[in-house]
């Protein structure tokens, strides 16, 4: 019986040993970490391959080029939610200036000021940002209104919008209302199919950024662009006019997407500092700021102090059109 | 022929209980729904009931074989009746398409097996666990050592060789060739 | 854009594209092979490597890739009843079977045949249709898709013949399931309790490998003793008489080859599903269908015809529009524009030779593929040997790690258990799987354009156009088909 049991006994006690010192090589967690860490992580709330993710992994060997040591700044697409799990993860990350994100200006304001966010958006450490997006209004050729005042003279405008959580669409309902259109939004399922949408003449109006509609209107002319948002006409569209012309000048800052970068609350204030420096530098790169008007969408550096503005201005602009927005959702 | 008057009018096998979480998991959307606009509501609402009376009278034919004469559409495989009649005594079930073959009630679910499966599922949720926590190569590793060695009754020799290979396997694959970040 | 026919092709035999041809290749079949593990995960974990690459090298390694996965899924299908990717999962119903019938050569056989001729049939289709395709695409609107799904989903009916409630009721389990989550439609996030993950619904990967790879793991860790109930023959015959099966039902084969590149082209429909349709069809229009389900090779033909027609079509819309037409496109698609490629009608013109390339290692891709497979038959055939309690903590392993690897997410993996559970009880009781995977996949879509409809035309919206009212009859035609079969036979016995 004795030599049964320790030849059970033996081959076990060795499994213990081998998963002990496993676990002692593997599981024990390394010291933390110091700023600037060897890799670093830059999460981007959505899948690859849209605008925000092309842009920020455009600005990632700038931001290496001026953060001291080199870094190997690692891109993670943190995709789901409506960009809340990826801007959660890295509201909690540690604070060690090794974490940072991207956010969509002003979507990402909604959940906050709906109540549902899991982060405060106040407390998060501004770092800068990288440009700001034009948006372009343009109508179905199919539609039966092609000016602004047949529109707003309209019953009703079906427009083709991805959901209000998104600028586009936050931005097509605060339009309507200050423009006097009497609009029904069509929800779809992103934003490509909202502009087939408005190819196909299933919905009147649809607005994006101009990067993203150029092709549809320049290119293949299946959408006429009726007006921009945005202070001065665009070299891209010298036809289209702005909505200052129109006499509608307050909706450029309210249509008007941004794209700020952050890191966690809490941040230790040399490392902030070193931080804000490098991104201030890196966004002003003139290489960099080549390489996006190459993509349509030119640089737009903002100091610490100016994002944290734009932040707060943001959730103040939301905040006054919670009631309608809330009627929408509905 | 299967007597039926030696069997209990209702009997609660392990066909009845999957019959029951299907209902309650209907029932509770269908009423979780409620919670919702009215287009939002639709849908569900709508599936969930139907489901719901479906499921249970699904639930009642498994429960009480006497019914499967009387409701003898649970059963059969077609909406018109134009070929099945009526079978004295029990009406067997025919294998859904698709491998999905239900074992005969005299095979179904013995208490051995399900034990066995809660056994899996404990392993594999320790699994899930090393895997979050610590390290996948390790979790990969010990899952299939212990998996091996205690369910498969293989010796530990030839576990730990499998729980090697498969560790080893991971490790090429994914860390040197692939680069991934785990 | 065929001007650049020959220069494409001379590019795709340059060195060291070939190479990359032979790397991708393998990389996809082996990804193909390992349950759990499939197209979205190869490209996913490809994409970091090929940054920096030459675009065209990149273009033939990860579309070599994709191209090898269909066939390689297919093989475990056959071997052991777990299919290696969501999409080969119908070949199980009639390959396992001839596996432990001792006929695994022939299933692999009809299956590198169907599926290689059947990716040139979807290549073919693309390259025609690309140039005119914008106004195909265009044609369908919220009606049509919705007369698609529905179309999808009548196929549950055929499948679920032999328990008509029972398949009914995991159709509504599936449509159920489907609803969870942020619904941009509604507006409204159902059924989430709070879970911040549940917020995108249930994913559709971590579902399939929970469903089919971890279910039949499970299977696997049950039973004991060996898969295969006969010895293996060995024949070489074995394999070419799968070989010529195919052109022996060339009909059905041709048949599937549509259905799967339609599937394809129509974006969003579900080119997930599209081997469970050819199924149906197959199980539908063969006369003497009772042998189905007990290895009848025309139940691996039609399945495998399609899922590797649909990449063809697939690849239509996410060329055109950038609107990825199957899961493993939306990941391409990604790939694509980080390449710096724009998809769209001026990549068509900027860069027609990529365009080509891509088309041409697809079908490259496909027939290396093949020729690896039916070469490596007899060896992979030994698995069948194997104890399966060994085999099992392998495939859930490889199950549970593929889940992981596709969005780096524990809770996938935790879903996949779940489903996985919820498979083995449903095979237990007779539900059928195939009906929850169909309502599943197609149940965002049919609810989605439902109320899109609802929203801009009303009831009305459906039957009034041409092609949506079109769908709906023959949808109906072929639900009523064999009831109407049934009932002339009768009149003509009476």
């Amino acid at each position: 019986m004795k030599r049964e049991t320790m030849q059970k006994v033996k081959p076990f006690v060795v499994l213990c040993l081998v998963l002990a010192l496993f676990l002692v090589t593997f599981g024990v967690n390394p010291a933390e970490a110091k700023f600037p860490a060897k890799n670093m992580t830059f999460i981007i709330p959505v899948s690859p391959g849209g605008g925000f993710d092309t842009f920020a992994r455009m600005l990632v060997p700038y931001l290496q080029k001026y953060l001291p040591g080199n870094p190997n700044i690692i891109v993670s697409n943190v995709p789901g939610g409506e960009w809340n799990i990826g801007i959660t993860k890295m509201y909690r990350s540690k604070p060690d200036g090794n974490t940072f994100g991207i956010l969509n200006w002003p979507a990402n304001a909604l959940s906050q000021v709906l109540g549902t966010a899991k982060f405060d958006l106040t407390k998060i450490t501004w770092l800068g940002n990288i440009s700001e997006v034009t948006y372009v209004m343009c109508v179905s050729p199919q539609s039966k209104y092609k000016t602004l005042q047949e529109l707003q003279k309209a019953p009703e405008v079906t427009s083709g919008v991805v959901g209000l959580a998104s600028t586009a669409g936050l931005g097509t309902v605060i339009a309507a209302q200050r423009l006097g259109i009497n609009m029904k939004p069509i929800p779809h399922d992103g934003s490509t199919e909202a502009i087939l949408s408005a190819m196909r003449g299933d919905v009147d109006w649809v607005q994006y950024p101009l990067a993203t509609l150029k092709k549809t209107i320049v290119d293949s002319k299946d959408l006429i662009p009726l007006w921009i948002y945005s202070k001065k006409r665009s070299p891209i569209l010298p036809d289209v006019p702005t909505v200052v012309e129109l006499g509608y000048g307050d909706l450029v800052d309210l249509v008007t997407m941004y794209r700020p970068v952050g890191a966690p609350p809490g941040l230790p204030d040399d490392v902030r500092k070193i931080w804000q420096d490098a991104f201030w530098k890196a966004t002003n790169d003139p290489e960099f700021q080549k390489k996006m008007i190459a993509a349509n969408e030119p640089a737009m550096p903002m100091t610490p102090e100016e994002t944290t503005r734009l932040i707060s201005q943001g959730i103040e602009m939301v905040t006054k059109y919670k009631d309608l927005i809330q009627k929408y959702m509905k | 022929m299967i007597d039926n008057h030696k069997q209990k009018t209702f009997s609660i096998n392990d066909r009845v209980i999957f019959d029951l979480i299907l209902f309650l998991f209907f029932m509770l959307l269908a009423i979780t729904s409620f919670e919702y606009n009215p287009r939002a509501r639709s849908i569900p609402l709508g599936l969930g009931l139907v489901g719901s009376v479906m499921i249970f009278m699904q639930l009642l034919v498994d429960a009480m074989p006497k019914l499967k004469g009387k409701l003898r559409f649970i059963s059969q495989s077609s909406l018109l009746d134009t070929e099945s009649k009526p079978k004295k005594g029990r009406i067997p079930e025919k294998p859904a398409h698709g491998r999905d073959q239900p074992l005969l009630p005299e095979e179904a679910g013995s208490r051995q097996e399900w034990w066995r499966l809660f056994r899996v599922i404990l392993w594999l949720t320790g699994f899930i666990l090393v895997l979050s926590y610590v390290n996948y190569l390790l979790a990969v590793g010990a899952f299939t050592i212990f998996a091996t060695r205690v369910e498969a009754g293989e010796s530990w020799k030839r576990s730990i060789i499998l729980g090697a290979s498969v560790c080893a396997g991971f490790y090429l694959l994914f860390d040197l060739l692939l680069g991934a970040q785990l | 854009m065929f001007e650049s026919a020959i220069p494409a092709l001379i590019e795709m035999i340059t060195w060291p594209a070939p190479l990359y041809l032979f790397l991708g290749v393998v990389l996809g079949m082996a990804f193909g092979i390992l349950p759990g593990l499939g197209g979205p995960q190869v490209l996913a974990l490809l994409l970091p490597i090929t940054y920096g690459m030459d675009v065209d090298l990149a273009i033939v390694l990860l579309i070599g890739a994709m191209a090898a996965v269909p066939f390689g899924g297919s093989i475990p299908a056959i071997l052991i009843n777990t299919p290696g990717t969501g999409q080969s999962a119908a070949t199980c119903f009639d390959g396992f079977p001839l596996a432990q019938q001792g006929k695994a050569g022939m299933a692999i056989g009809a299956s590198a045949t169907a599926s290689c001729l059947g990716a040139i049939f979807g290549a073919v289709v693309l390259t025609f249709l690309l140039p005119i395709g914008r106004q195909v695409v265009l044609l369908f609107s919220y009606p049509e898709y919705f007369m698609l799904a529905l179309m999808g989903l009548s196929v549950i009916i055929v499948v679920s013949k032999d328990s008509l409630w029972k398949g009914l009721i995991a159709a509504i389990l599936g449509l159920m399931l489907s609803t969870i989550g942020y619904d941009p439609v509604t507006g409204s996030v159902r059924f989430t309790f709070g879970s911040d993950h549940l917020w995108d619904g249930i994913r559709l990967v971590p579902a399939f490998i929970g469903l089919f790879a971890i279910g039949e793991a499970i299977e696997l860790f049950l039973k004991k003793g060996k898969i295969a109930q006969v010895e293996y023959s060995g024949k070489i015959s074995d394999v070419f008489t799968g070989i010529k099966s195919v052109f022996q039902y060339f009909g059905l084969f041709f048949r599937c080859s549509i259905i799967g590149t339609v599937i394809g082209i129509i974006p969003g429909v579900g080119g997930a599903v599209s081997n469970f349709i050819a199924y149906g069809h197959a199980l539908q229009s063969s006369k003497d269908s009772d042998n189905f389900g007990k290895g009848d090779i025309r139940g691996v033909i039609a399945p495998e015809a399609a899922n590797n027609s649909k990449d063809g079509g697939a690849l239509v819309p996410t060329l055109i529009f950038g609107i990825p037409g199957s899961i493993e496109m939306a990941v391409l698609l990604g790939a694509l524009i980080v390449l710096g490629l724009e998809p769209g009608p001026r990549m068509m013109l900027e860069r027609p030779e990529t365009v080509l390339i891509l088309i041409y290692v697809l079908v490259a891709g496909n027939i290396l593929v093949s020729i690896f497979g039916l070469f490596s038959a007899g060896i992979m055939v030994k698995l069948t040997y194997v104890p399966a309690t060994l085999l099992a903590p392998v495939v859930f392993m490889l199950a549970l790690m593929g889940s992981y690897l596709t969005h780096g997410m524990i809770f996938d993996v935790v879903v996949s258990l779940i489903f996985g559970i919820l498979a083995f009880a449903m095979k237990r009781f007779g539900f059928s799987r195939v009906a929850v995977v169909i309502a599943l996949v197609l149940g965002r879509l049919a609810q989605k354009t439902f109320h899109q409809t609802l929203m801009l035309w009303g009831v009305k919206g459906f039957f009034v156009r041409p092609i949506s009212l079109g769908l709906f009859i023959i949808t109906l035609a072929m639900i009523l088909f064999p009831y109407i079969q049934a009932a002339l036979r009768k009149k003509r016995g009476a």
